[in-house]
C-alpha cells in the first residue's frame, strides 16, 4: 500500500522532467542551428569529456576552491556573527559596513580581488570566502540575538556563562537561523566559484565554458552548462541532507507542533 | 553631549573603515598590489558621477532589472496560481522547478552568449531565468497554503472557482507573494550586473569589466563602491515599502 | 537551625518608560536549612522578581541577599532551578542525558560519574531508560520531571522553582507534588517555590511567605503545622489543612 503510494507519487513527479528531455531530444534530433545541436550529440560529448576524462583538470580544481572558500566563509562567517549577536555595541559599529559590503552584488567583487591578488587560485578562494561570509555573519548574528530569554537565564543560573554559554546555548539555539544563512552562503560560493573562472582565465569549468564560447565550440560549451547545472543542483541536495541531518532535532520538534 | 558623540554610529564606522582601506592600500602586506586608496576610489567615483556616460550605464542596468523582473511577475504569477490550484500540477511540476530554482543564471551565460549575443534582450532573459522559478513556486506554495476551512465553506455555499481564488487563495498567496517581490527585485539588480561583467551585456556590469580588463583599478574600485550603494538604496528601498504596507494594513 | 538564605531589606525597582516602577519594598525573610518555603501572592506582585533576585539574574536596587552568610553576586554555587516553562527550559536540541550533563560540566566530574549522575537522577523521578528522548518527544509532565532530574544532578543544597507545575494537567500536578515531596525527604534540600496555588503551597511547605501590595513586602509568614509524612488524600482532608489554606487565602486576597 505505501510502497505503491510512493511509487505513485515518484511516477508523479517524474513524468514531467522525462517528458521534457524526451522532447528536447526528438526536437533537437534533426537540428541544424549550429547553437543548438542535437541532444544525443551533446550527450556523446558529455561522456567524453566528463566521464572521467576532464574531470581531473577542471571539476577538481573547482570544486577544491569552492570547498576552501566556503569553509573560510564558515569559520569567519559563524565566528564573527556570533560575536557581533552577543556584543551589541561592537555590532552598532560593525553592521553598517558589513550592510554595505553585503549590498555589493557577489561577482562584481571579482575584479576587485582580481587587482589585489591577481588570476592565481588565492584570488578565487578570497573571493568565494568574502563574498559568502556576509550572509552567513549576518544570520549567525541575528539568530544568536534571537535566543530564547528563557534558555539564557536557565544557562546562566546553573553557571553556564561567557564563551560557554556562547558555544553551548546561543549557537545551537540559532541553529536553524545559521543554516539558511550557510544555505545562501553556499550558493554565492558556487557563483562566485564560477564567476572567478569566468572571469580568470585558466582551467576550472567555468573557465573551460567559457573558453568553448569564446571559440565556438559549441558542443563544448554546452556539456560544460549542463554539468555546471548538474553540480548546483548537487551542491544544493547534498547541502539539504546534511542541514536535515543537524536539525533533526528542529524538525522533529517543529511536526510535533 | 559633544558634537563627537552626536554623529551616526553608521558615519563613523563607514569613516572608519575608509579609512583602514587607506592604510592597508599605503601600507602593509597588499599595498605592494595595484590596490587604490581610498580617497582615490572615491575621487574617482565623484568623477564617474560627472560623466554621461556612468548615468547610462546605471540606467540600463536598472531598466534590465525592472525589465527582467516586470516579465518574471507577469509570467509567474499566473502560472504559479494555475499549479497551485491543482495538487496533481503541482508535484508534477516541483522538481523542475525546484531543479532550475536552485541553478543560478551565471551557469547559462555562455549559452544565452552564443544564442543572443552580448546583448540588453540577453541581461532580460538571465533576470527571468534566475527569478521565474522561484517567484512561480513560492506563488504555488501560497496558493496551495489557503485554509481549507474557508475552501471547505466556499464550496458547501457552491461559490465559483473564480470567487474561490479571488477570496480565499489570492488572499493566502499574497503574503507569499509579497516575500517574492522583495528577494526578487535585489536579485534583479544583481543578475543586471551579472549579465554585463560576464556576458557583455550592456551596463554597469560591462563598465566595471571593461575598467578591469583595461587595466583602470581606480575605476574598478569606484564602480563596485557605486553597485554597493546601489544595492544598499534597493534594499532600504525595499524594506521602506514593505513598511510603508504594513503600515497600510494595519490601519 | 541556621539560616542558609537571608534575605536582607530587599527593595527593587524598574526604570519603565512612564518613571520608575517600585515592585518589591524592604523585604526580609530567612530561609532555614533543609527548608521548603512557598512564595504566594496575587499575580503580578513580584514573586518571580523576588526568585530571580535569589538566583544572582537581577541585583536588587537596595539590600542584598546572603547564602551561607555571603552575598551573593551571580548565580550562587549549590543553586539549581526548575522554570514553569518547561518547553523552553530544556534544550531542545539536546536529548535528556545531554541536558541533565550540560550543568555538570562544570563540576569536572569524570565519565563515570556523570553517567552515574544522569542515571541515578533520572531515576529519582522515575524517568529511567527515557534519557534518549528529546524533551520534546516526551509529555509535560515527563519534561518537567527531566528538569527536576537535571536540577538534582548537580547536587545542589538549595532548589529553587518558579511555579513548576503551573502548566500540567491535575493528575500529573498531584504526582509531581509528591516527588518534590520525596526528593526534600530524600536529600533534605532547601527548597523556594513560587506558587499560585495555595493548595500546593499549604500540602508542600514548612513556611508560606505571603507577598502583598504595591510596591510588595512580606504581610505575613505562616508555618505549617502539618507533620511530614503527607499524603494528598489524607493531608489535604486535615481539619488544620484547611483552616490554614482559608488563611493564607484571605491574605492573598487582602481580605485579613
Ligand atoms: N524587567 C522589568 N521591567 C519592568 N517591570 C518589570 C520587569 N520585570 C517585572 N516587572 C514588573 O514587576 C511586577 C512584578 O512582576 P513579577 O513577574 O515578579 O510578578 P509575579 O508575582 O511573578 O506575577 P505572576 O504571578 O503573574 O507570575 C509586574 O508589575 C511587572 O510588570
Ligand atoms: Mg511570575
Amino acid at each position: 500500500m505505501t510502497v505503491s503510494r510512493r511509487l505513485l507519487a515518484v511516477l508523479i513527479g517524474a513524468w514531467l522532467p522525462v517528458l521534457l528531455v524526451y522532447l528536447w531530444w526528438t526536437a533537437s534530433a534533426e537540428s541544424t542551428n549550429p547553437y543548438f545541436p542535437p541532444l544525443s550529440v551533446i550527450w556523446t560529448r558529455f561522456l567524453e569529456l566528463w566521464v572521467f576524462d576532464q574531470v581531473p583538470v577542471h571539476v577538481v580544481p573547482s570544486l577544491q576552491n569552492l570547498a576552501v572558500g566556503y569553509a573560510i566563509a564558515v569559520v569567519a562567517g559563524v565566528g564573527v556573527g556570533a560575536v557581533l549577536g552577543v556584543s551589541r555595541r561592537t555590532a552598532r559599529y560593525v553592521e553598517p559596513v558589513v550592510d554595505f559590503l553585503r549590498s555589493i552584488p557577489a561577482v562584481a567583487t571579482v575584479p576587485v580581488f582580481i587587482v589585489i591578488f591577481g588570476l592565481d587560485a588565492s584570488m578565487r578562494i578570497a573571493a568565494i570566502s568574502v563574498a559568502a561570509t556576509w550572509p552567513i555573519l549576518i544570520a549567525t548574528m541575528q539568530g544568536v540575538r534571537a535566543t530564547d530569554p528563557t534558555l539564557l537565564d536557565t544557562a546562566a543560573v546553573f553557571r553556564i556563562t561567557g564563551a560557554q554559554q556562547l558555544w553551548r546555548v546561543r549557537l545551537p539555539a540559532a541553529q536553524p537561523i545559521i543554516f539558511s544563512g550557510l544555505q545562501l552562503g553556499l550558493q554565492i560560493a558556487f557563483v562566485v566559484t564560477i564567476a572567478s573562472e569566468y572571469l580568470g582565465a585558466g582551467f576550472g569549468i567555468g573557465a573551460f565554458t567559457l573558453i568553448a564560447t569564446d571559440s565556438f565550440l559549441i558542443l563544448d560549451a554546452w556539456t560544460g552548462v549542463i554539468l555546471m547545472g548538474l553540480l548546483g543542483y548537487a551542491i544544493n541536495i547534498v547541502f539539504d541532507i546534511v542541514e536535515r541531518i543537524a536539525l533533526r532535532w528542529y524538525i522533529g520538534q517543529k511536526k510535533l507542533a | 553631549m559633544s558634537i563627537a558623540g552626536r554623529i551616526p554610529p553608521w558615519i563613523v564606522s563607514m569613516l572608519l573603515a575608509l579609512a583602514f582601506w587607506q592604510v592597508a592600500a599605503s601600507v602593509g602586506p597588499i599595498s605592494d598590489s595595484s590596490i587604490p586608496t581610498a580617497v582615490d576610489s572615491v575621487t574617482t567615483l565623484v568623477q564617474l558621477l560627472g560623466q554621461s556616460e556612468t548615468w547610462i550605464a546605471l540606467g540600463q542596468t536598472v531598466a534590465i532589472a525592472a525589465i527582467g523582473f516586470a516579465l518574471s511577475l507577469l509570467i509567474a504569477l499566473p502560472l504559479g496560481i494555475l499549479i497551485g490550484l491543482s495538487r496533481f500540477a503541482f508535484t508534477s511540476t516541483k522538481f523542475v522547478f525546484d531543479f532550475f530554482k536552485v541553478i543560478p543564471p551565471i551557469v547559462i551565460i555562455p549559452i544565452t552568449i552564443l544564442a543572443l549575443g552580448p546583448t540588453f534582450q540577453m541581461g532580460v532573459f538571465l533576470v527571468v531565468f534566475g527569478l521565474v522559478f522561484a517567484l512561480a513556486i513560492q506563488t504555488a506554495y501560497g496558493v496551495r497554503d489557503a485554509d481549507p476551512v474557508l475552501l471547505d465553506t466556499m464550496r458547501a455555499y457552491r461559490q465559483g472557482i473564480v470567487t474561490q481564488i479571488r477570496y480565499a487563495r489570492l488572499p493566502s498567496a499574497a503574503s507569499f507573494i509579497a516575500v517574492g517581490i522583495r528577494i526578487s527585485a535585489t536579485a534583479a539588480l544583481v543578475i543586471a550586473v551579472v549579465a554585463g561583467l560576464i556576458g557583455g551585456a550592456p551596463g554597469l556590469g560591462r563598465q566595471l569589466l571593461l575598467s578591469q580588463t583595461g587595466g583602470l583599478a581606480d575605476q574598478t574600485f569606484a564602480i563596485v563602491l557605486l553597485l554597493g550603494v546601489l544595492g544598499v538604496l534597493v534594499s532600504h528601498g525595499i524594506e521602506w515599502s514593505r513598511r510603508k504596507v504594513i503600515f497600510w494594513e494595519d490601519r | 537551625m541556621t539560616a542558609e538564605i537571608s534575605i536582607r531589606n530587599v527593595s527593587m525597582e524598574f526604570p519603565t518608560p512612564d518613571g520608575v516602577k517600585h515592585v518589591l519594598n524592604d523585604i526580609s525573610y530567612d530561609v532555614n536549612q533543609h527548608h521548603f518555603v512557598s512564595i504566594v501572592g496575587p499575580s503580578g506582585v513580584g514573586k518571580t522578581t523576588l526568585l530571580r533576585l535569589l538566583t544572582g539574574l537581577m541585583k536588587p536596587t537596595s539590600g542584598e541577599i546572603q547564602v551561607h552568610g555571603e552575598r551573593i553576586s551571580g548565580a550562587p554555587k549549590g543553586l539549581a532551578v526548575v522554570l514553569q516553562d518547561y518547553t523552553r527550559s530544556l534544550m531542545p536540541w539536546l536529548t535528556i542525558e545531554k541536558n541533565i550533563a550540560l550543568p555538570l560540566r562544570n563540576q569536572k566530574l569524570g565519565k563515570a560519574e556523570t553517567r552515574e549522575r544522569i542515571e541515578s537522577s533520572l531515576e529519582e523521578v522515575g524517568l529511567s531508560g527515557t534519557g534518549g528522548n528529546y524533551p520534546w518527544q516526551m509529555s509535560g509532565g515527563m519534561q518537567q520531571r527531566a528538569s527536576i532530574a537535571r536540577a538534582l544532578a548537580v547536587r545542589p543544597t538549595i532548589l529553587v522553582m518558579d511555579e513548576p507545575f503551573a502548566s500540567v494537567d491535575a493528575q500529573t500536578r498531584f504526582d509531581l507534588e509528591d516527588l518534590v515531596l520525596k526528593v526534600r525527604a530524600d536529600f533534605g534540600i532547601t527548597t523556594l517555590m513560587v506558587t499560585h496555588d495555595i493548595d500546593e503551597a499549604v500540602y508542600l511547605s514548612d513556611e508560606i511567605v505571603v507577598l502583598h501590595g504595591r510596591p510588595a513586602g512580606v504581610r505575613d509568614v505562616v508555618v505549617v503545622d502539618i507533620p511530614f509524612p503527607r499524603s494528598q488524600i489524607e493531608t489535604r482532608n486535615d481539619q488544620r489543612f484547611t483552616e490554614l489554606r482559608t488563611h493564607v487565602y484571605a491574605m492573598v486576597r487582602g481580605l485579613e
